[in-house]
């Protein structure tokens, strides 16, 4: 064999690996991208069916954005492509997301048998039913989840469902305003009924009792350990502490805006003329008031009446219908 | 042949010997298709790893069914004795390793780790249960979606619906 032939061979030997080496790459790529659609395909049928399923994928995802960019996105759209690669995933199921500094608020709802479930998650990445830990205060909603989601899908406290930031603005018959004009003092009562998030670092057990009582009202603790229950009235305190079942979470209030917002024209006086719209008035800047429809009114953002519906809530200057959430 | 070789190899009888370019040559084909086929055996071991991840999690569907779907009265909430305890929903899966809270990751056979989240649900047959299986030998998969950079197969039970399913190989 002369130096000629041995050139030939090994071009052929050349144009053959470079060929493998194409089709392997693109065999696999295609191979892998079919498998992740078909991954992504699955949870999101699977993520209509159950309320908890696609919780800690997507929390998964919010924790790895966090190790990368230092901070949870405004919004879940911020996750694709890089960190999740199917857009349908973060459009199509009702996530109601709500970043805060150290962790993020993640739930999601589905309806079954004529039901709203709703589960809901944090960085712990433990999924549980309901809507959660979070302290109903008034406040600006500090941010939407993907555009539509958030102010959609509404609150939901204490096992109701209550209308949302969008809802409320229509039901308040404020005209109507481009998001040129909707600066932040009219949203700030306007959502005010909106649960904000402000948890959340689990510390240890509650005592029996606190545990016990917690799974009816609102369990809280300041930092000198002193603790209250029920839903009227928290310790002037901005560190206090929630009960759950099973755990302490240390939660930061927020500042009471003292703003003179925008809303404080479309609470009219004249409401406050009446007896019960007297209390309501009174309570509305710190609590929650609802009244049932025997007309009793109670007030405190935790205990609800047993039954009754609907039920309204008082909110700047008005009584806002809601309805009670079945599934909880 | 055997004249070729004496031919090349004799120096003595022939001058004309292998030149260094040839045998340069030589070894770097003989170099090429080498690495063509580590890299075939290597795909092919890669895929047998996913087959035995995928098998197992065959297992796993099999045994959940029997433990999970099949049996009303399971529960994975320990702390009551097993039985079940309306409004209670317990964790499965759910770890705080250090500081640093995660889905666990569980050994199942040489190499084979499952990732496993879920719950039993606050009422009866309303626990789910999502398992991402691969093994550590399988075809890396550089997907964000991956905690482990290899490809895994997905395993979702929703108990309400009935639905329980591994992701096809």
């Amino acid at each position: 064999m002369d130096s000629k032939n041995i050139y030939i061979v090994l071009a052929v030997v050349l144009v053959a690996f470079v060929g493998y080496m194409t089709y392997r790459h693109f065999s696999k790529e295609k191979d892998l991208k079919a498998h992740s659609e078909d991954k992504y395909k699955r949870l999101l049928a699977m993520s209509k069916k159950s309320p908890r399923i696609g919780l800690s994928e997507m929390a998964a995802a919010l924790k790895k954005y966090h190790a990368a960019k230092k901070a949870y996105p405004d919004r879940l759209d911020a996750l694709y492509p890089d960190i999740i690669g199917s857009k349908a995933f973060i459009d199509e199921i009702a996530w109601d997301y709500q970043p805060g500094e150290g962790n993020f608020y993640l739930a999601k709802s589905i309806e079954r048998g004529g039901k709203t479930l709703v589960a809901h998650t944090d960085s712990s990445l433990k999924t549980r039913m309901g809507s959660g830990t979070r302290v109903a205060r008034a406040g600006r909603r500090k941010a939407a989840g993907r555009a539509g989601s958030t102010a959609s899908a509404g609150g939901d406290i204490g096992g109701f469902k209550v209308a949302s930031g969008m809802a409320l603005l229509k039901s308040l018959e404020i005209p109507d305003l481009t998001p040129e004009e909707v600066d932040e003092t009219k949203h700030i009562d306007v959502v005010r009924i909106e649960p904000r998030i402000v948890l959340v670092d689990e510390t240890e057990t509650p005592s029996d009792f606190a545990s016990a009582v917690s799974d009816t009202y609102l369990v809280w603790r300041d930092p000198d350990g002193h603790i209250g229950i029920g839903n009227v009235q928290y310790p002037d305190s901005r560190q206090i502490a929630i009960a759950t079942r099973d755990k302490w979470y240390n939660v930061t209030r927020k500042p009471t805006f003292e703003t003179v917002t925008k809303t404080d024209e479309i609470a009219p006086k004249a409401l406050a003329d009446t007896g019960e719209n007297f209390v309501a008035t009174g309570i509305d800047s710190g609590y929650m008031a609802w009244k049932d429809e025997n007309g009793n009114i109670g007030f405190g953002n935790v205990q609800y009446p047993e039954s009754g519906e609907p039920v309204s809530i008082y909110v700047d200057g008005k009584w806002q219908k809601f309805e009670k959430s079945k599934s909880l | 042949m055997r004249k070729l070789i004496n031919d090349r190899t004799n120096p003595i009888g022939n001058q004309a010997g292998f030149t260094l370019v040839e045998l340069l040559m030589a070894f770097l084909i003989i170099s090429i298709l080498a690495t063509m086929g580590a890299m075939y055996m290597a795909d092919l071991r890669n895929r047998s790893s996913d087959s035995h991840a995928y098998t197992e999690g065959r297992h796993i569907l099999t045994a959940l069914n029997d433990a999970f779907l099949a049996d009303e009265d399971v529960d994975f909430d320990t702390s009551n004795g097993g039985s079940f305890t309306a409004g209670i929903s317990g964790d499965i899966g759910a770890v705080t390793v250090g500081d640093t809270p995660r889905t666990p990751i569980f050994t199942v056979s040489d190499n084979v780790r499952v990732r496993m989240s879920g719950s039993n649900g606050k009422e009866p047959n309303d626990g789910d249960v999502t398992m991402y299986i691969w093994s550590t030998q399988g075809t890396p998969d550089d997907d964000a979606f991956n905690d482990d950079g290899k490809k895994e197969y997905q395993i979702i039970i929703v108990e309400a619906t009935g639905d329980m399913d591994i992701q096809s190989f």
